[in-house]
């Protein structure tokens, strides 16, 4: 006979704090400097 | 020239953002520009068809295809279609295999178009059609470039021309 026991972990409960601590004020933004693609087009033709 | 349809289009899939009003289809309503997970593709090398009935230009497809015409007026960013499209006796086939450089930068495809009629026809002018997003699934041709030859092609009755068409990418450089 096989007895599975669950992981003692998972009895456990998880708490999380974030302290009391103060985030720094990221300011910024974030602005494409990649120039634009031109994209041009031609058409010519001729008869046979 | 290449019109705000083909932007635009861009522009929504680039970004996600739909732009109200930022297509004209070949019909000349307004619609939408939407991203799509699945963005039919523009392969300006691949354009087969000329669309010589409306039947292609409905077609709930993702095909690309070519209209020529004899109107000669100045393309702009508002194009939604040939200034004079020409719908009978012509027939036109791609000829060949397309070809681009080795950067993939620039692409030109060859077409060559048999006048069946009984008087000659002039082509001034191709437009490039894309099935493009209006809706999430929807798509509804669209002009996404109309050029205009430098130089006319008369082709006579029972006579073959021959159009190359050709679509260059500057890439910047810094």
């Amino acid at each position: 006979m096989t007895e599975i026991k669950r992981p003692q972990e998972m009895d456990k409960k998880t708490e999380m704090s974030t302290g009391g601590g103060v985030l720094p004020d990221v300011k910024g933004k974030a602005v494409s400097r990649v120039k634009p693609i031109r994209a041009r087009t031609a058409a010519s033709g001729r008869v046979l | 020239m290449l019109t705000k349809n083909w932007y635009n289009h861009l522009g929504a899939q680039m970004t996600g953002a739909t732009i109200t009003n930022g297509l004209k289809d070949y019909n000349g309503t307004n619609r939408s520009a939407v991203y799509a997970d699945s963005t039919p593709y523009l392969n300006y090398m691949n354009v087969y068809y000329i669309a010589l009935s409306a039947s292609f230009k409905t077609a709930l497809s993702n095909t690309t295809f070519v209209v020529f015409g004899d109107g000669d007026t100045a393309p702009t960013l508002e194009d939604y279609g040939p200034a004079g499209e020409i719908i009978s006796d012509i027939a036109v086939s791609r000829a060949g295999s397309y070809s681009t450089d080795d950067s993939g930068s620039t692409g030109s495809v060859l077409f060559t178009i048999t006048n069946g009629g009984s008087s000659a026809i002039t082509i001034r002018e191709i437009c490039i059609y894309g099935m493009l997003n209006y809706g999430r699934t929807n798509t509804i041709a669209c002009c996404i470039d109309r050029t205009v030859l430098d130089t006319p092609v008369t082709i006579e009755a029972g006579g073959v021309g021959q159009v190359t068409y050709t679509i260059r990418m500057d890439y910047p450089t810094e």
